[in-house]
Formats: structure tokens, C-alpha cells, sequence
């Protein structure tokens, strides 16, 4: 057990380039590292692509042999970005899914349109295996229509550069680690983010934003359960009031927000 | 002077309910964010890699345990399903057509008249289990035709029964066995055990005058029988499987 355990510790010291080469050859400690290294980071993507808990580890499981068989071949080639790699199948297998499943409802609905099919169905099919044959991706939205909405909205809003920092920010990487990765100095990641979320306050209170019947409303009410202050809804139910065509600004905004928006 | 003594002003309660407010983005708009990252662009590996080192050292306890517990299976997966890539068996994932034999008999008797009109004869090989009785002495009354791709040669299709040679065979399937071919390692051949029927079984290594025949489930023992030709049956070529992909 101690002599795996120190296999483990050495494999846990090789570079992705390397933990290949070593599964090309059969190393049984190398396949290990492979299902370590990996396994986590996939339970994350599967939580965020919302497949079902109890079907989590098999999914994620099914997909991570895949790779690791493809990547064994000798003729394949090793990829540069291998966490990358394996995070790409899952998503692809979860697209797949979430398309089979939809295909599979389109199916259900034909039949059920037909004169007395719809009465076979329900007698047929139990509520388990109606679940069931949706697949392991689940089809309930993870956010609230308006809230949905709402990232949708502020998502267009920013730039690509923006959007990248608040993938980082939103990971809680430290700040200075996004520094070395940017080359630039802490301080100048400090003021980045901090501008960013004035921006992202300043989008999300835009109020000729494209919003739907109601929509408005929804988020009011949500940004007073999250505190937004009483002024700044003021601000905001005067300028709605007015009608007024300008963008919003945020209500009390860094003063490097108001520079960029000029 | 502490700064936290003082009672919050109004001007501290707006601007602690605009941060929480934009904590709320962070994550609302960084979980978009995530879903639209590109997981393939190089610009993105360190930050990739960063998180998958991440989630590896904040596991819970509970996760953490399951990750233990995977590993061995996961591990023996990828080596069985290995070892299937490289036995060269060709899957077709259909149930073989099969039609009335043209010809009534035993297995010996209609060999030649199969052969020649490009058939094979279907039989269970858990038929000839019993100690004593021969697969050529069996009745066979159903025809499998062969693939047109495949060599002129006598050929028997067999129906497998048990799991030893999962995940390359499966209780119910068939496969097509080319007779009296040569004893190659890393072939899947029918072979007659002495004293335990017909079996089908990977050749593990062929040392002197005895052949190690290893099954791919590493439940079952390996096999180690005499080097006589008339005790292999011949070499699997194909398969008739309907298991899904899981051994692609």
C-alpha cells in the first residue's frame, strides 16, 4: 500500500504529455492518475451541464475510459490541451444526449397528438420511465426564467476579454495568479476587477434593455430581496418614469466605471 | 480608533447591498461565462488545468471516497476494453439473419455442403458442455450465411454462453469461427478443455508444448491445456453483437 501510495505521489509530478505516454504503455499507475487527474473536473462539468446526481459517475465515468482508450492509441496524437481534451468529450456526450432526448420527447408528443394514443401512453408508461427516457441530462432549467434572462442579457454586454476575467473571477482564482497569467501587475488586476463589476451592475440595470413584459418587474423585486439600496431602485423607477432612452448608469458606480462608459 | 466601532451610516448599507448585488452577478453572469468557455482553445489550458487541480484538492469527503472507490473499475475497464481493441474480432451490431438449414444432419455431415454454399452452421456451444459429447456429433438445423468479405474455409457459428469474455462476448451472442486455423497469441479461439466441454478464450501465451488460454473478465482463472491442434476448434473472426458500443 505505501509503495502504491508513493507511485501515486511521483505520478501526481508528471506532465499531461508524459501521464500519455506512460498509458500508451500500459502503466497501471498512469491509468490511476488518469481517472484522478481528471475525475473531479468532470464532476464539476457534469453539475454544470446538470446531469443527474445519480447518474453522475457513470456518465462521467463511460466518457473518461473513452478518452483514455482513444488517447492510448499509438497513432493519435497527444493533445496539447489534454484537461481541455477530456472536458470537450463530456460536453459533446452531454449535447448528444440533451439532442436524443429532445428527438425522443418530439417522438412522445407525435404519438401523443394521434386519436387514442395519448391514453396508451398514460397507461403504459409509469412516471419512472417517462423520467427515465429522458436521459441522464435533466431538462429543468437551473435558473428562474427572468434570471435566466437576465445573464443572457448582461452576457451580451460585455467583451470577450471581460467575459474571460469573470470566468476567472467567478472560479475564485487569486489575483495574483491571474496577474502572472495576464503579465501584467496586481494592482492593474485589482482596478480590472472592480471595473468589471460596476460593468456587469451598470448592464444589469440598463433600463432600454431588451427586456420582456414583466421581466422588469421580476428583477426589481429580486434585486430588492438582495439589497439593492433604496436609492438607487429610486433612481431607477424615476428614470423608468421619464421614459428616458439613456443608459443607466451604476447607481454608485467605481469612478472608473464612469470612464470607460464615455 | 477601530473602524468597525461605529454604527453603520446609510452610505455603508448602500454600498454593502451594491457589492452583494454584484457578487450576485459574478457568479449569475460566471456560470454563463463557463458554459459558452471554449474548452479547446489553447488560451485557455492553464486555467483549465487550474481547475481541474482545484477540484481535485477541494473533493468532500463523501466524493473523495467515491473517487477511491472507483478507481480499481475503472482501471480493470480500460484494460479489458484495451484488449479487445486489440483482438481484431469485427463487431456487427445486429442479430445474425439466420435461415433452415439446406441440409438435414449432424455437424460433421453438413460441413462441406455449408462450406461450399458459403454457410455456416448455427449451434450452442453450451450443448457440447457435457463430458463426453462432441460439437461435430450435434444436429444443427439453422444456416448463418457468411459475410461476403470473408475467405472461402469452413466456418461454424457459435451462440456464447456466460461472462468470461466480457466486455468482447456477451451471454447471447454469436460469433463466427473460422475451423482449423493456426494457434496465434493474442487470437480468441474455441478450444476443447480435456475435461470441461468447449470454451472460448483468449490466447494468453503459448510456451513449449502447452497453450495458456486467459479469459478478458479477470473473475475467471486462467486456462492451461495441452499444444495439440485437434483440441482448437478454430479462431474467432466476428461477432454478432447487440451490447451496444460498450466494447468499441
Amino acid at each position: 500500500m505505501r509503495i502504491e501510495r508513493r507511485h501515486e505521489t511521483e505520478a501526481n509530478a508528471w506532465t499531461d504529455q508524459e501521464l500519455v505516454q506512460r498509458m500508451r504503455r500500459d502503466d497501471e499507475v498512469a491509468i490511476r492518475e488518469f481517472y484522478y487527474r481528471f475525475t473531479p473536473a468532470l464532476w464539476r462539468e457534469a453539475r454544470r451541464g446538470r446531469v443527474q446526481p445519480a447518474l453522475r459517475d457513470d456518465v462521467v465515468n463511460d466518457c473518461l475510459a473513452d478518452s483514455a482508450l482513444h488517447l492510448m492509441q499509438p497513432s493519435v496524437p497527444i493533445p496539447v490541451n489534454l484537461t481541455g481534451y477530456v472536458v470537450a468529450s463530456l460536453r459533446h456526450r452531454l449535447a448528444n444526449e440533451r439532442r436524443a432526448a429532445k428527438r425522443r420527447a418530439a417522438v412522445g408528443e407525435a404519438a401523443a397528438s394521434h386519436q387514442h394514443a395519448e391514453r396508451v401512453v398514460r397507461e403504459v408508461c409509469s412516471e419512472a420511465s417517462i423520467r427515465a427516457s429522458a436521459g441522464p441530462v435533466a431538462e429543468v432549467p437551473a435558473l428562474s426564467p427572468a434570471l435566466e434572462r437576465l445573464s443572457r442579457i448582461v452576457d451580451a454586454g460585455i467583451s470577450a476579454e471581460e467575459r474571460q476575467l469573470l470566468r476567472w473571477v467567478s472560479a475564485s482564482i487569486p489575483q495574483r495568479l491571474i496577474a502572472e497569467w495576464l503579465g501584467i501587475t496586481h494592482n492593474a488586476v485589482r482596478v480590472r476587477v472592480l471595473r468589471l463589476r460596476d460593468r456587469l451592475m451598470a448592464v444589469a440595470l440598463r433600463d432600454d434593455g431588451p427586456w420582456r413584459q414583466g421581466e422588469r418587474e421580476a428583477l426589481y423585486e429580486f434585486f430588492r430581496r438582495c439589497g439593492l439600496p433604496e436609492r438607487a431602485r429610486r433612481a431607477l423607477d424615476v428614470r423608468r418614469a421619464r421614459g428616458s432612452p439613456q443608459r443607466g448608469r451604476p447607481p454608485t458606480g467605481h469612478p472608473n466605471a464612469e470612464k470607460e462608459d464615455q | 480608533m477601530r473602524y468597525d466601532d461605529h454604527d453603520p451610516t446609510p452610505n455603508d448599507v448602500e454600498r454593502l447591498g451594491n457589492e452583494r448585488v454584484k457578487d450576485l452577478l459574478v457568479r449569475l453572469v460566471g456560470e454563463r461565462a463557463m458554459q459558452r468557455l471554449d474548452p479547446l482553445d489553447p488560451g485557455e489550458s492553464r486555467f483549465l488545468e487550474w481547475c481541474a487541480r482545484e477540484a481535485r484538492l477541494t473533493l468532500s469527503v463523501a466524493d473523495r471516497q467515491t473517487l477511491e472507490r472507483g478507481v480499481d473499475r475503472f482501471v480493470r475497464e480500460v484494460r479489458a476494453r484495451r484488449a479487445v481493441q486489440r483482438l481484431r474480432v469485427r463487431e456487427v451490431p445486429a442479430e445474425p439473419e439466420s435461415a433452415p438449414a439446406w441440409e438435414e444432419g449432424t455437424l460433421s455431415q453438413v460441413l462441406a455442403s455449408a462450406a461450399r454454399a458459403r454457410h455456416a452452421p448455427v449451434l450452442d456451444l453450451s450443448v457440447a458442455a457435457g463430458a463426453g459429447r462432441e460439437l461435430w456429433d450435434e444436429p444443427c438445423d439453422r444456416w448463418i450465411p457468411l459475410p461476403q468479405d470473408s475467405p472461402d474455409g469452413r466456418y461454424v457459428a457459435l451462440r456464447v454462453t456466460g461472462d468470461s469474455m466480457v466486455p468482447l462476448l456477451h451471454d447471447g451472442d454469436t460469433i463466427l469461427v473460422k475451423l482449423g486455423d493456426e494457434l496465434m497469441p493474442d487470437a480468441v479461439v474455441v478450444a476443447r478443455v480435456p475435461d470441461g466441454g468447449y470454451v472460448v478464450k483468449r490466447v494468453g501465451g503459448i510456451v513449449g508444448s502447452r497453450v495458456e488460454l486467459t479469459s478478458l473478465n479477470a473473475d475467471y482463472p486462467p486456462i492451461v491445456i495441452p499444444r495439440d491442434p485437434s483440441l482448437v476448434l478454430g479462431t474467432v473472426l466476428l461477432r454478432w453483437c447487440t451490447h451496444g458500443s460498450a466494447a468499441a
